[in-house]
């Protein structure tokens, strides 16, 4: 199918919006879909040049607040490596704990966020009720609600104490119950698999060449989970099932989430119950950083998150790449959008799990009609498009 | 974990409910997830008649979030702009206010009253949805001329 | 067939830095062929975790760090070293298209050509006011401390 391309306007309406994808169609039928990027580049690499690693655990920690944990256990993971320190086995089930928190609260969120895509309100209103619960879970553990700086180099700041460990799983209880409820929901609604279900759909095969990762790859049946295949942490000592769903479309790219929620809960629980003895932290905190280099896996709920760094021995380290998972499976969404309706376009991307904040307003371009409109991602969703 | 007290009388004489615009200019995303769940249940800002508007043009406040990236600058501007008055600005968490940890990135210009004017400074890395809404609720009270602490 | 026996038999070296951990230093020319033999013999149970571009001045190159992860084994770093003043080599996205996000990155922050992929344009991640040309992942390009 061929088709013109006409000129937009002298004004491109793209620069007075912050949005995240532009979108050419003919009609309601998807041409093309581009992400556009650089919207949140912080130049966050470079500014790990300039300040000394231990500084940068504190930057790396917020380049995302959704999965801030992981990114501070990762780059961790390098610096440690680099060093050669062992982390003490009560400091790595506990690290296990908190990113397994950081799943479920992440989780919850883009099955929320999902749910109101799709325009089911109340159901977003709930799980976003719900989601309180691991909210304050989070801070009775590290301190904080969202980032809490609680890792540390060679372990953890703050211990669980028998009371909390008690609170932590009457909480659990309660959000499992509530999560059987909303996988019965995903499992069950007719209006939402209608809306889910063969959107989006791609291959294993594929997954692996378009490299995407975490969930959306799990989706589509690819058995790949850094938590199982490089395990870090106490990952390899605390079992859990890998979950995929052979379907490849949106539906199963979510309930690989609804399902991982689970699995997190039984983890945190496995950990409270053999937590081992002994210290959480070294008594001095390692100040040094030799020459050498790493490269860390973690699995963030997004998916495959990496660090690689390269020291010279100096306090500044000379090189840090990040590779977020989202870098992967967002740039490299185009492929999932082939033969889409525009309606679809807001499932298939929420279905990626990107950062929320990106998830507002889409740049639509009818190439037929030679207009361009930026509406919300609602809007799409709900076919109001309206010129 | 107490929530401070706010003269829900004073609000009530507003007459009208706030409508609120959420922009993102480079954040990490901590500080919009507790935008987002200051606008749900457990936090109830329907009492006071907060609610998230469809357009700029719609909205009463622009809640901002992030680091200023350059790219951002001209798109928040922009939202600013077509923004009818009378409109107030909430700056959310330390990016918002300063830049934060990024104010030295070659991307990033610092906080966001670099290109709009900031009614109230909300800190915090991120800071509490309780906090947040009570940030929203300041700009009404300082909009009918009230006590701002 | 596992990884390092596959590159082991294409006569590249490959050196166990711990448990996972392989790297190969591999020369600009036969990069190419070496990955599309990986993911071919491994049944296309390989993808590009990271390509990690690494400014080194002193040694008058850039050098690129092809991580690939295969899955359910380990990550093979494939380290190769382009000269500086012209740091140009094929694309790796015919085999792999999802390496374009890396590519695209090598590219806008340090100046790193890939022949093949023309889909690479600049400024991309880096902010309009760096006009193309402007590479700040590189050592001579100075963040100023304000």
């Amino acid at each position: 199918m061929s088709y013109i391309e006409i000129p937009v306007g002298p004004q491109h309406p793209a620069l007075h919006e912050p949005i995240l994808l532009r979108v050419k169609v003919d009609g309601e039928q998807v041409v093309e879909v581009e992400p556009v990027v650089g919207y949140n580049h912080r130049g966050i690499e470079k500014l790990c040049e300039v300040n000394s690693f231990i500084r940068d655990l504190y930057i790396c920690g917020r380049v995302c607040g959704i999965c801030n944990i992981v990114h501070a256990t990762c780059y961790a993971q390098a610096i440690e490596e680099i060093m050669g320190r062992e982390v003490p086995p009560r400091a790595a089930y506990l690290r296990v704990l908190v990113n397994e928190l950081e799943r479920i609260h992440s989780h919850m969120l883009i099955l929320a966020v999902m749910a109101e895509i799709v325009g089911f309100e109340s159901l977003f209103m709930l799980m976003m009720r719900d989601r309180e619960r691991v909210m304050m879970l989070k801070e009775l553990v590290t301190g904080n609600r969202v980032l809490a700086d609680y890792i540390i180099f060679g372990g953890v700041k703050r211990d669980v104490t028998p009371e909390k460990a008690e609170k932590i799983k009457r909480e659990l209880d309660y959000v499992e119950q509530r999560m059987k409820y909303y996988k019965s929901v995903f499992e069950e609604d007719y209006a939402l698999r209608r809306r889910l279900e063969d959107t989006g759909r791609i291959s294993a095969g594929d997954a692996v060449k378009y490299c995407f990762v975490g969930p959306v790859a799990r989706g589509s049946g690819v058995k790949t989970d850094v938590r199982k295949e490089d395990p870090y942490a106490a990952y390899d000592e605390v079992p859990f099932e890998l979950i995929t769903f052979r379907e490849g479309d949106s539906w199963a790219r979510m309930m690989v989430r609804v399902e991982e929620t689970f699995q997190s809960i039984a983890m945190i629980r496995y950990v409270l119950d053999h937590l081992p003895q002994g210290e959480i932290a070294p008594k001095a905190i390692p100040r040094k950083l030799p020459p050498g280099e790493a490269i860390a896996r973690a699995e963030a709920p997004r998916g495959e998150l990496t660090y690689h760094i390269v020291s010279n021995g100096k306090p500044m380290p000379y090189r840090v790449k990040i590779r977020t998972p989202s870098f992967l499976n967002i740039i490299n969404s185009p492929v999932l959008f082939e033969n889409a309706q525009i309606a679809d376009v807001p499932v298939i991307f929420a279905s990626l799990d990107p950062c929320i904040s990106c998830m507002d307003r889409v740049l639509v371009v009818d190439v037929r009609k030679g207009k361009a409109k930026v509406f919300s991602m609602k809007q799409l969703s709900r076919g109001e498009l309206r010129w | 974990m107490g929530e401070r007290r706010i003269p829900v009388l004073a609000l009530k004489a507003l007459g009208r409910s706030p409508w609120i615009i959420h922009f993102n200019t480079g954040a990490c995303n901590g500080c919009d997830i507790e935008v987002l769940a200051a606008l749900t249940p457990h936090y109830d800002p329907e009492r006071f008649g907060v609610l998230l508007a469809h357009s700029p043009r719609h909205a009463d406040i622009l809640v901002v979030t992030g680091a200023l990236t350059k790219k951002a600058a001209i798109r928040l501007k922009r939202i600013y702009e077509q923004m009818p008055e009378p409109k107030y600005v909430v700056a959310v968490g330390a990016c918002a206010i300063s830049g934060h940890a990024f104010r030295h990135s070659y991307s990033v210009l610092g906080g966001v009253d670099k290109v709009i004017p900031v009614d109230v400074y909300v800190p915090g890395c991120p800071p509490r949805p309780e906090k947040i809404l009570e940030g929203i609720l300041k700009v009404v009270m300082k909009a009918r001329g009230g006590e701002v602490r | 067939m596992s990884a390092v026996k596959v590159l082991r038999e294409m006569g590249v070296e490959v050196k166990e830095v711990r448990p996972r951990r392989y790297v190969c230093e591999v020369p600009r020319e036969k990069l190419h062929s070496i990955v599309s033999s990986l993911v071919r013999k491994l049944d296309g149970k390989v993808y590009a975790s990271s390509i990690v571009g690494i400014d080194r001045p002193e040694e008058g190159v850039i050098e690129l760090s092809y991580n690939l992860w295969v899955l359910g084994e380990c990550l093979v770093s494939l380290r190769v070293k382009l000269p500086r003043d012209a740091p140009e080599i094929e694309t790796i996205t015919d085999v792999l298209p999802g390496a374009y996000p890396h590519e695209l990155e090598a590219f806008d922050l340090l100046g790193v050509k890939f022949i093949g992929n023309d889909k690479l344009r600049e400024p991309a991640f880096k902010p309009e006011d760096m006009p193309p040309g402007t590479y700040p992942l590189r050592k001579d390009w100075k963040l100023e401390v304000r």
